[in-house]
């Protein structure tokens, strides 16, 4: 039954430009990050001895993951939320319900979509590093390669913990240009500036375990992980910079969880 | 066999009442028009009965309740536009009806000559006059060869010549004996094309019954017993009355304005009827009905 939903998911958007030109990006952009690593690679900090980090196992995991966790947000965020608001604004919502779809069908669909998209762009992620690690580490061995493989499981979990958040925008606010604009700016913009009101008057206690700054701690800048390394900036913080992959894993999927339940519930009760 | 039973539906939209108590029963068979002008609550009413609006009170049911909480496969609908995918050409959009319908996989090729689409069939969507989309909604309804059919409105803003073809197509599925729901605040659209009709206003139902007993400048009486056939063979026999309207228990006759109701229960209780319900209804509804309609 999923099959058929996602059959006709497919049916309704393969030839919508837009879509097709969002999730292109992803895909022409994720290996073309390569070339930002090339740039980035004289700016390295000298303690991190290798400047090929970017290219080889097992550091390159997360700086591909990291890269990749931009276009997700990005360019697949953006589909979602538009493939949503887009049946609104047709009104193919509507005419989906009176032709007999149940409001729980036209959820699934939406959200099985939106699981296999996080499933492929996982996929793809993890075809594109292993490509780049295969050709770039020199002494390849089949440990070294899996050493760091438990990214590709965190890669999709950051996936979903901005799918969900994207679905709720959409179902919520139903008009895909303000939906898109807050998801946007939620991410840059809302929920740093909620942070820094947080630490201001409450302290750093807990500051990272904001939604969206769990799902970014799961694919987080790999620098972030050296600074935290270095003795002297620890000695007077009392937080730490990332959480660890365990604790932004749990937060990732309880607030994937909670978003998806809101988006149900708002759209079931609401008159379409 | 009863088809849709509306019972006391209630929506307000804010202080605005859209519906209000409104009950109304439609027959397998019947060609029911739902007339009203515009705003009297047939959008919503539908918007309703088809699941995408949610009553604040009252119940409907479709079939006898055969086909459980979603019947809506066994229904073909468009409800006030076409909605269709607009980079989509004709068939691809028929296919996605298809498949939420669960009908048998078809070309679509008969479906698009009866609506005369099968040559632009291949062109999309956005590219139609407002009278091909109107008549692509049509035909997607028909997909699935669904027992009931209901369309709102389905000749607003069409050119002559574009009422004139959606017209025919409905009289010609109208004719294949399918029970029709047709929404118009056009009395002459309906009395063309409709058995059966209702009247609402402000929410309302003022009437329903016969086209021709409501529509028609005789007056109409409505009598109900326990035994309709007595009450039919009565007014056969006393009046020589013998078409008739049944609306489930009661009965409905096209009378001269000579009639009046005392005189018929006299009547009937002395041939042993006990009518339990008896309404002498003036010719007033259509000069009421032009009257609210015309701007």
């Amino acid at each position: 039954m999923i099959i058929d939903l996602l059959k006709t998911e497919y049916l309704k958007f393969k030839k919508n430009s837009t879509v097709t030109i969002l999730l292109a990006f992803y895909f022409i952009f994720l290996p073309f990050s390569i070339f930002l690593g090339s740039e980035l690679k004289d700016s390295i900090p000298a303690f991190i001895s290798n400047k090929n980090a970017f290219f080889v196992f097992p550091s390159t995991w997360d700086y591909m993951g990291y890269a990749g966790s931009w276009l997700v947000f990005f360019f697949l965020g953006v589909a979602i939320i538009y493939m949503t608001c887009n049946e609104i604004a047709y009104k193919t919502l509507r005419q989906g319900i009176i032709n007999g779809y149940t409001r729980i069908d036209f959820f699934v669909a939406k959200f099985s979509t939106l699981v296999l998209l996080a499933v492929i762009a996982t996929l793809y992620y993890a075809i594109i590093t292993s490509i780049l690690g295969y050709f770039n580490t020199e002494d390849l061995t089949l440990a070294v390669y899996l050493e760091n493989i438990s990214a590709v499981a965190r890669y999709f979990l950051m996936c979903m913990g901005y799918f969900s958040l994207a679905l709720l925008f959409a179902f919520v606010l139903r008009k895909s240009g303000l939906a898109i604009f807050l998801y946007l700016s939620y991410v840059i913009i809302i929920e740093p500036i909620i942070r820094g009101g947080y630490t201001y008057s409450i302290g750093n206690k807990y500051v990272n375990y904001f939604p969206m700054n769990a799902t970014e701690d799961l694919m987080p800048l790999p620098l972030w992980r050296f600074a935290e390394a270095l003795p002297q900036g620890k000695q007077d913080m009392d937080f730490e910079f990332l959480l660890s992959y365990p604790t932004a894993t749990t937060l990732t999927i309880i607030y994937s969880i909670i978003f998806l339940g809101l988006a149900y519930f708002s759209f079931m009760k609401k008159d379409i | 066999m009863e088809v849709l039973s509306i019972n006391n539906l209630t929506k307000t939209y804010g202080n605005v009442k859209a519906l209000d108590n409104l009950n109304l029963k439609i027959e397998s068979g019947n060609v029911f028009g739902l007339l009203g002008p515009n705003g009297s609550g047939k959008t919503t009413t539908l918007g309703i009965i088809l699941g995408i609006l949610s009553a604040d009170s009252g119940s409907f049911s479709w079939f006898g309740g055969k086909y459980g909480d979603n019947p809506r496969r066994k229904i073909g609908s468009i409800l006030e536009t076409p909605n269709f995918y607009p980079y989509l050409t004709a068939s691809e959009n028929l296919e996605i009806v298809r498949r939420i319908k669960k009908a048998d996989k078809s070309n679509f090729d008969d479906l698009l000559k009866k609506v005369d689409l099968y040559e632009r069939r291949s062109s999309k969507f956005q590219t139609y006059s407002l009278g091909m989309k109107q008549r692509l909604a049509i035909a997607s309804t028909l997909i699935g060869s669904p027992e009931v059919l209901i369309f709102d409105e389905p000749t607003n803003g069409l050119d002559p010549q574009g009422i004139a073809e959606v017209r025919s197509i409905l009289k010609n599925i109208a004719a294949e004996g399918k029970t029709v729901i047709l929404a118009s605040h056009i009395l002459d659209e309906v009395e063309k094309i409709c058995s059966h009709v209702a009247i609402i206003r402000y929410g309302k139902l003022l009437a329903s019954g016969g086209v021709g007993a409501i529509l028609s400048d005789d007056n109409t009486i409505e009598l109900g017993a326990n035994d309709t056939e007595s009450i039919i063979r009565f007014m056969a026999d006393n009046y020589g009355i013998h078409k008739h309207v049944i609306q489930g228990k009661i009965v409905e006759f096209q009378v001269g304005n000579d009639i009046t109701s005392s005189e018929v229960n006299k009547k009937a209780l002395s041939k042993g009827i006990e009518l339990s319900h008896l309404v002498l209804r003036k010719k007033k509804l259509e000069e009421e009905f032009l009257e609210i309609t015309s701007k």
